[in-house]
C-alpha cells in the first residue's frame, strides 16, 4: 500500500516538472518536446519522398501514353493498353522464361555455393591458410560490373582461356558470349555472380560455424566421430537455420538484383536467350525505339513480382526463425 | 567432471590450445590435403583474372593481341607503355576525377543523411513508429528505373554532376543500421550532455557517433564501393557528356570500340594496353583499400544479413 501511495507521487511530482497543461503523450506534447528533431528530419524525409516516393507515384506513367514534355499531368491516358502491348509482345514470354532462369539458377546454385565454400574453409586447421584464402576470395566482390563483364567475355572469347580449358573436355572453341543456345548464357550469368560473390557470401556462415559450441565438436570427438561425421551431425544443423533464413532473404531479391551484368553482357546475338525484364524494361526507356509507358509498365510488372516474393519470403522467414528482413 | 575437463585429462593438453581437435588419422591428414588444393583453387580463381589483366597491361601491345589463353607474365618485353599512354590521356583522367568526386559526393551525403536518420529514428517520439515505416516501405517497393529517371529530369539534374551524386547517396538499408547503431548507445552518456546543456546536433556528432562509428564506417565504405563501381546511373544521365563519365563508362566505351579492331585498317596496339590500364587503374584501389576495412566490412556483413 505505502509503495503504491509513493509511485503516485514520484508519478506527480514528474508531471508537474512537463510543461503546464500539456499531458504527456499527447501530440502537442511530443511536438513541443521532439519538434527540433523533426525538423532535423526534414532532409531525410525530403530524400526519401523525392528519390523514393515520388517515383512510386510516377509508376502512373504505365497507365499513359506519357510524353516527357507534357509530364505525368499533361499525358494521355491510356489505361490498361501498354499492359496489353507488353504481354502480347512476342518478345515477353522469352523475357519471363530468361529471367525467372536466371533468378533460379541464382537462388540454387548461386546460393549453394558460398554455403559449401563456408564448410570447406572452417574444415581446415592451419588458420593462417585459411585466412588468406578467405580474404582473397572476397576481391572479386569488390570488382566492378564493368570489369567483371569485360573480363568475362575475354576469357570466354574464341582465344579467352576458359574456352581452352572447355576445350580439353571436348566442347568446340567459340566465342561463348555470342552463343545463342539455350543454357549458355544463363550458365555464364550464374558463373559470374558464383565467381564474384562466393567469397563474400561465406562469411556470414563463416561466422556462424565459428560460432557452434566447441564442446559438441569435442563431447562427439570423445564418442569417436570423425570429421565427416561431426560436419553433417553438428556443423551443419546449427547452421541450418541461418542457411534457410539467408534462403528466404534470397527469394526476395531475386528478381530484383544482379541484371545489369545481363546488360553489359548481352547483345542482339543472344537476345533469345539473355533478355530479360530489367533488360527489356532499359531498352523500352533507353534505347532506340522509345516507349516509356511500355518501359514502366514492364518496371512496375517486375516491381510487383519483387515485393510479392519479398512479403512470401519474409513471411516464411518469420515462421522458420526469428530474424526477418524487414 | 565436465566433458571438457576429462577430454584435456585424457589428452594431456589443452584442447583448446589449437582452437580444434586434434586429429592425426591417415585418413583426416589426406583430407587436410584435399582441403589444402581445393581451397587454393578457389584463391587462384578468384585471383588469376586480375592477374592476367594486370600483367595484360604490362605487356607488348601487338605481341598481346596474338596471344590466347591466360596471361601469366608480360607477353613480350615488360613495358609501361600503356599506363603512359593514360596519363597523357585528359579524357580518362578527367573520368578517374569524376569517379572519386562522386564517391566523395556520395560518401558526404550518404553520411549526412544516414547519421542525421539514424539519430532522430533512434530517439522515442511519436511519430518514431511511422516515420520508420515510412523509411523501410521504400525497400519493400520501388519505382524503378524510368520513372525516378523521370524525377531526375524535372528536377533538372540530367546532364549534370548531381544525377550521379544524390539519387543514390543512401537506402534505406544503411539507414536502419544507423538506427541500431544509435540505439545501442547507452542511454546514460545521452542525458548526461543534455544536462550539460548540449544540443541535438552536438550530441549527434560528438556524443553519440564516437561510440558508434564503427557503422557509420561499414555504411561508407559500402556508399563508397557502390559509387566507385557505378556505370548504370551515369549510362543513362550523363549518356553523351563525356566530360562527366566516371571510369567505368571509360571502360566500356574502350571495351566496345575495341572489340571492332580487328576491321580497322591501321589498327593502334596501344589502345589494347590503354584498356587493361584503365581496368588496372579502376580496380586496384579498391583491392588495395578493403584488407584495411575488412574486419568492419565483415561485422556489418554479418549483422546487416541478418538483423538488416
Amino acid at each position: 500500500m505505502t509503495t503504491n501511495l509513493s509511485a503516485k507521487q514520484i508519478r506527480n511530482h514528474d508531471k508537474k516538472e512537463s510543461p503546464r497543461h500539456l499531458k504527456e503523450g499527447s501530440w502537442k506534447f511530443d511536438f513541443k518536446h521532439n519538434g527540433k528533431l523533426y525538423l532535423l528530419f526534414i532532409p531525410v524525409a525530403a530524400y526519401f519522398l523525392i528519390f523514393h516516393y515520388a517515383p512510386m507515384f510516377g509508376l502512373l506513367m504505365a497507365f499513359q501514353k506519357f510524353r516527357p514534355s507534357r509530364g505525368i499531368f499533361g499525358s494521355e491516358w491510356i489505361w490498361f493498353q501498354n499492359f496489353s502491348e507488353l504481354f502480347t509482345g512476342d518478345t515477353f514470354l522469352k523475357v519471363m522464361r530468361n529471367t525467372t532462369a536466371m533468378a533460379f539458377l541464382n537462388l540454387t546454385v548461386g546460393f549453394v555455393a558460398p554455403v559449401i565454400l563456408a564448410m570447406l574453409i572452417s574444415q581446415l586447421r592451419f588458420k593462417k591458410y585459411t585466412r588468406t584464402v578467405q580474404t582473397i576470395s572476397y576481391m572479386p566482390f569488390f570488382v566492378s560490373a564493368v570489369v567483371v563483364t569485360t573480363l568475362a567475355s575475354e576469357f570466354l572469347s574464341s582465344a579467352g582461356a576458359l574456352t581452352i580449358v572447355l576445350s580439353w573436355f571436348g566442347f568446340d572453341k567459340q566465342n561463348w558470349i555470342a552463343n545463342p543456345n539455350i543454357p549458355v548464357f544463363w550458365l555464364i550469368n550464374t558463373f559470374i555472380e558464383i565467381w564474384q560473390g562466393a567469397g563474400w557470401g561465406s562469411i556470414i556462415y563463416i561466422a556462424a560455424i565459428a560460432n557452434v559450441n566447441k564442446d559438441f565438436h569435442e563431447a562427439a570427438a570423445m564418442d569417436g566421430a570423425g570429421r565427416w561425421q561431426r560436419l553433417w551431425k553438428i556443423t551443419f544443423p546449427t547452421i541450418l537455420p541461418l542457411i534457410i533464413v539467408m534462403l528466404t532473404l534470397r527469394i526476395g531479391l531475386v528478381f530484383r538484383q544482379g541484371f545489369d551484368k545481363v546488360l553489359l553482357l548481352y547483345m542482339p546475338l543472344t537476345y533469345d536467350t539473355a533478355d530479360c525484364l530489367y533488360t527489356y524494361t532499359f531498352r523500352m526507356a533507353f534505347g532506340q525505339t522509345v516507349n516509356y509507358g511500355v518501359a514502366t509498365a514492364s518496371g512496375l510488372f517486375q516491381s510487383i513480382i519483387g515485393t510479392t516474393l519479398l512479403i512470401v519470403s519474409n513471411k516464411l522467414s518469420r515462421k522458420f526463425s526469428s530474424s526477418t528482413l524487414i | 567432471m565436465t566433458a571438457k575437463e576429462m577430454y584435456i585429462l585424457r589428452k594431456g593438453k589443452s584442447a583448446h590450445s589449437s582452437g580444434m581437435i586434434e586429429d592425426k588419422s591417415p585418413l583426416s591428414i589426406i583430407a587436410d590435403v584435399v582441403l589444402i588444393v581445393i581451397l587454393f583453387g578457389v584463391a587462384f580463381s578468384s585471383v588469376i583474372p586480375l592477374w592476367h589483366v594486370l600483367m595484360a597491361s604490362l605487356s607488348e601491345g601487338q605481341l598481346l593481341f596474338a596471344h590466347s589463353g591466360l596471361v601469366i607474365l608480360p607477353v613480350g618485353k615488360l613495358n609501361f607503355e600503356g599506363f603512359k599512354l593514360v596519363l597523357q590521356n585528359n579524357s580518362i583522367l578527367l573520368g578517374y576525377l569524376n569517379t572519386i568526386l562522386y564517391v566523395i559526393g556520395n560518401v558526404a551525403f550518404g553520411f549526412v543523411l544516414n547519421v542525421i536518420g539514424g539519430y532522430v529514428l533512434s530517439r522515442r517520439t511519436k511519430l518514431n513508429s511511422f516515420l520508420k515505416l515510412f523509411v523501410v516501405f521504400t525497400i519493400l517497393f520501388t519505382g524503378g528505373t524510368v520513372p525516378l529517371y523521370m524525377v531526375v529530369r524535372s528536377l533538372g539534374m540530367v546532364g549534370t554532376r548531381w544525377s550521379l551524386i544524390i539519387p543514390h547517396c543512401t537506402n534505406a538499408a544503411f539507414l536502419i543500421m544507423m538506427v541500431k547503431a544509435f540505439e545501442s548507445v547507452p542511454e546514460e552518456t545521452v542525458e548526461a550532455a543534455r544536462m550539460d546543456g548540449a544540443g541535438d546536433l552536438r550530441i549527434m556528432f560528438q556524443i553519440m557517433l564516437p561510440q558508434c562509428f564503427s557503422f557509420a564506417l561499414v555504411t561508407m565504405v559500402n556508399t563508397g564501393i557502390f559509387a566507385w563501381n557505378a556505370w548504370f546511373s551515369a549510362s543513362i544521365y550523363v549518356p553523351t557528356d563525356k566530360n562527366l563519365w566516371p571510369l567505368q563508362l571509360w571502360i566500356r566505351d574502350l571495351v566496345a570500340s575495341n572489340r571492332d579492331f580487328m576491321n580497322w585498317t591501321n589498327p593502334d596496339y596501344s589502345r589494347f594496353l590503354v584498356q587493361y590500364s584503365v581496368i588496372v587503374l579502376a580496380t586496384f584501389p579498391v583491392l588495395m583499400m578493403f584488407p584495411f576495412f575488412i574486419r568492419q566490412l565483415e561485422k556489418g556483413m554479418a549483422q546487416g544479413a541478418v538483423k538488416g
